[in-house]
């Protein structure tokens, strides 16, 4: 009898790691779907919502009804799905088996096209990461998986998400072993790679093999360059502190106010963005035309600075305010604004012969998404991945690892850790302990993050 | 119960069949059965999903390419439209915009690139440009606004080296015209900075392929009498000529290309074909002047000569004595004035050299000007110093 037993157990599970196998293919195609249409879904609303040439008053009343509704949605129909998803994705990880509920992909799909069309300054990547966590998750319990490879899918289908979003599937795959299994040596570095291949196959037969921004080869033009890329790591480091701090503050200001006012916080957001629409409409949703801009040297310094600090306190509002909607896009904006502008400066007064500042402004992204994501091995892929250019990989990794330095120094908990320590969560990775909240939390608290502010 | 060789054996309770212990076989494989059936089924309702979700992205995607290739449309034609009506600031966003709609279209990003030299933001339509070209080095448009912005720039070298790139860029057969046209203005930038032997090489080709039109032919005479090539210039206005032998233009040209060879009696057979040009008219005294005043002309009778002799040391004399070069100018004078009429050729020789004493002593910036005085300067440069 145990004989008999013992084999069927093992027919089955080995019937159950062929079939996840065969899970992270299929996770990765719907989740590279589900990137390339959330990315459509906002472009076209966008369109819809603010026309071709909106006026002054379009840009302020878009915001402002876009973040009444979303408040809206986001606290009677979809709670859980405010923010960007990403600390969210890791929470189910590492303290709920992998359970996602099934209404938060598709929340976060009506809520995140709905804020980013609406203007505010939010990114794509970090809900996109969430609707496919959570689409794995639900695909999993579809089909009665075991809790554990509920779990195991979760980092598959937001490493397909990634891959997807950002075209990158190699940063992709070190973005889920990195930030949402919190260890590189991760088991599922297999099924990831294989999710992260599928999901861009997919969005690359969709979308086309356009890489998401177009950047002419860079080089390192002479050896004392990497001191200016130095330079540049240090103010990366520093303008991640400044944002990372701005946002954890404004939110917990947020916070702080009474709960019945959750509905409209997004609205007050609003009400800000729809102001610095009117001023600066660039700062508009994720924004990647004006990067792809610096990346060209196709602005001047006051710009790239003006449009540095208006991107910061604009995703600061946006972000705080409980909007649905990441900080990838926002800190490669800030990142590129932040390079290209120190660019310039070196251009200017450096002794020796620079690169062109659409370099810096390339490498600034990376500086930036290191200092706030705190992903370094992420960061430097992703660039490397972006441009694919094997030169400027040595100057990305001087600056990141400057910036990584800096921001670790005084801001000593990553961002996405902190959000989800104000959420009363406390996640010490790998392993998860539950530590004592330090507040009593808000009535409709202590329950997943992403419900708050 | 089930019975087998008189040994009692239990049977399941929901199939009947026989217990092993509390495991039933027949059971479990059922379960078994379904679960894998339910996996089946699962997994290929998952493929029809993702297959429809498939259809509906690319449908949605096409939908918005389509849109986003109309919006860029309308930008480019505003930007134009603002570039018309003068309107740099709004052109350059309506421009930018267009151009990152639509990356792959060069059009849009050298309009903006064009939007922007004109309103001098150099710096930034030269980075537009370098983008482009690297999309599409060998577009002739793109190499000459990079050369015209260099130009303005002053770095001469990129600025030629952008004109070859356009000139040996990819161009279609019936823009012939306009390549010939960007060859002239290279030319014509060559000789603003004195590189007049890369001039000549470019007027060179020009001519070979150029079509029997003497207007053509006048412009590229013109162009080789700039560069110093008074012969190659007089070989393009002689083929005007026989095109339209009345063309003033070309005849001016001849006149002013067989000066510079000294071939004085060509240059007034050319200015008498052309009697009312009044811009000519310094040319055909100074002419006359060398050809009727020369004291060592062939053929010329005694006093004739000693005329000319005193009428050029008289000349000579004044200005020696204008300039401050010397007093030995007038006793000079009066030395040819004595000689007699049978020393005529000395005295003609004497005057010459005093001549070349004006070309040699005299102040470029103290000398005269006027047709008559440039005619004697000549007379003297015809008839060069024996060494002593």
């Amino acid at each position: 009898m145990k004989i008999r037993d013992t084999l069927s157990i093992r027919q089955l599970r080995l019937r159950e790691n062929q079939l996840f196998l065969a899970l992270t293919i299929v996770v990765g195609v719907l989740a590279g779907l589900s990137a390339a249409l959330f990315a459509l879904a906002i472009e076209l609303a966008t369109r819809a919502l603010f026309g071709l040439d909106p006026t002054s008053a379009r840009l302020f009343i878009v915001p402002v009804a876009g973040s009444l509704v979303a408040g809206v949605l986001l606290s009677k129909v979809f709670p859980g799905v405010r923010g960007s998803g990403i600390p969210q994705t890791k929470y189910a990880f590492h303290r709920e088996q992998g359970q996602i509920p099934a209404r938060v992909p598709i929340g976060k799909f009506i809520t995140g096209v709905l804020c980013i069309a609406s203007g505010h300054s939010v990114g794509r990547e970090g809900p996109s990461v969430q609707i496919g966590a959570g689409l794995a998750s639900a695909v999993g319990r579809w089909l009665r998986l075991s809790p554990e490879r509920i779990r195991d899918l979760v980092p598959v289908g937001a490493a397909g998400a990634l891959a997807a979003a950002f075209n990158t599937p190699l940063a992709a795959v070190l973005f889920a072993l990195e930030e949402i299994i919190g260890d590189l040596n991760a088991p599922l570095l297999g099924s990831t790679v294989v999710a992260s291949v599928a999901s861009v196959v997919v969005a690359r037969s969709i979308l086309g093999n356009e890489p998401l921004f177009h950047v002419p080869p860079y080089h390192l033009e002479h050896p004392a360059e990497l001191l200016a890329y130095a330079v540049l790591g240090i103010a990366g480091g520093i303008i991640s502190v400044i944002f990372c701090k701005s946002v954890l503050t404004v939110r917990a200001g947020f916070l702080r106010l009474p709960a019945s006012t959750r509905i409209v916080q997004p609205a007050i957001g609003g009400v800000a963005i729809g102001l610095l629409l009117m001023v600066a409409p660039e700062v508009m949703g994720v924004g990647y035309e004006s990067v792809d801009l610096a990346l060209n040297g196709g602005m001047m310094l006051r710009t790239l600075a003006i449009l540095c600090v208006l991107k910061l306190l604009a995703t600061t509002i946006s972000y705080a305010s409980g909007n649905a909607g990441g900080v990838f896009a926002p800190s490669l904006f800030i990142g590129a604004m932040t390079g290209g502008a120190v660019g310039m400066l070196i251009n200017q007064f450096a002794p020796f012969p620079t690169a062109a500042p659409g370099a810096y402004a390339l490498v600034g992204m990376g500086t930036l998404f290191a200092g706030i994501i705190r992903a370094p091995m992420t960061s430097v892929f992703m660039i490397f991945e972006i441009t694919q250019d094997y030169q400027i990989l040595v100057p990305l990794m001087v600056a990141n690892l400057t910036s990584f330095v800096i921001s670790s120094r005084f801001q000593p908990t990553p961002l996405y850790q902190a959000l989800l320590q104000q959420d009363g969560v406390f996640l010490k990775e790998p392993a998860v302990v539950q530590a004592p909240l330090p507040a009593p939390p808000p009535p409709d608290e202590g329950s997943p993050p992403g419900q708050g502010a | 119960m089930c019975h087998d060789r008189g040994v009692r054996i239990p049977s399941c309770g929901r199939c009947g069949g026989p217990l092993v212990g509390d495991w039933c076989a027949a059971c479990s494989a059922a379960a078994l059965a379904r679960f894998v059936h339910r996996e089946i089924i699962v997994l290929l309702l998952l493929c029809g999903i993702g297959g429809a979700g498939f259809l509906v992205t690319k449908a949605a995607a096409s939908a918005m390419h389509h849109r986003r290739l109309e919006d860029a449309e309308t930008w480019y034609r505003r930007g134009e439209q603002a570039l018309q009506d003068g309107n740099r600031a709004r052109a350059i966003e309506a421009l930018r915009r267009a151009a990152l709609m639509r990356r792959d279209e060069p059009a849009y990003r050298l309009s903006l690139a064009r939007a922007l030299a004109a309103d001098s933001q150099d710096g930034l339509a030269r980075q537009t440009l370098l983008g482009l070209r690297q999309q599409t080095p060998e577009a002739p448009e793109v190499n000459l606004l990079l050369a015209r912005l260099e130009s303005r720039r002053q770095d001469v070298t990129a600025a030629v080296r952008y004109y070859q790139n356009a000139l040996y860029g990819s161009w279609a057969p019936d823009r012939f015209a306009e390549r010939e046209r960007l060859r002239l203005e290279l030319v014509a930038y060559l000789l603003d900075h004195d590189l007049r032997d890369r001039a000549v090489a470019e007027l060179l080709i020009i001519a070979a392929d150029l079509p029997d039109d003497a207007q053509q032919r006048t412009g590229i005479g013109e162009l080789f009498l700039a560069s110093g090539e008074p012969q190659r210039a007089l070989n393009q206005f002689r083929l005007a000529l026989e095109d339209d032998g009345a063309n003033g233009a070309a005849l001016s040209g001849a006149a002013r290309a067989a000066a510079d060879l000294g071939d004085y009696p060509t240059t007034q057979r050319y200015l008498r074909r052309i009697p009312g040009d009044a811009a000519l008219a310094p040319l055909r005294i100074t002419v006359d002047h060398v050809l009727g005043s020369d004291p060592l002309a062939p053929r010329l009778s005694r006093s004739e000569r000693r005329r000319r002799a005193i009428t050029a040391a008289t000349w000579a004399a004044r200005e020696l004595d204008r300039c401050g070069a010397g007093p030995e100018g007038q006793a000079a004078l009066e030395a040819i004035t004595r000689l007699p009429s049978r020393d005529a050729t000395a005295a003609a020789e004497a005057a010459v050299a005093l001549i070349h004493r004006v070309d040699a002593e005299a102040h470029a910036a103290c000398r005269a000007k006027d047709p008559e005085s440039r005619g004697w300067l000549i007379i003297g440069r015809r008839h060069p110093e024996e060494p002593e």
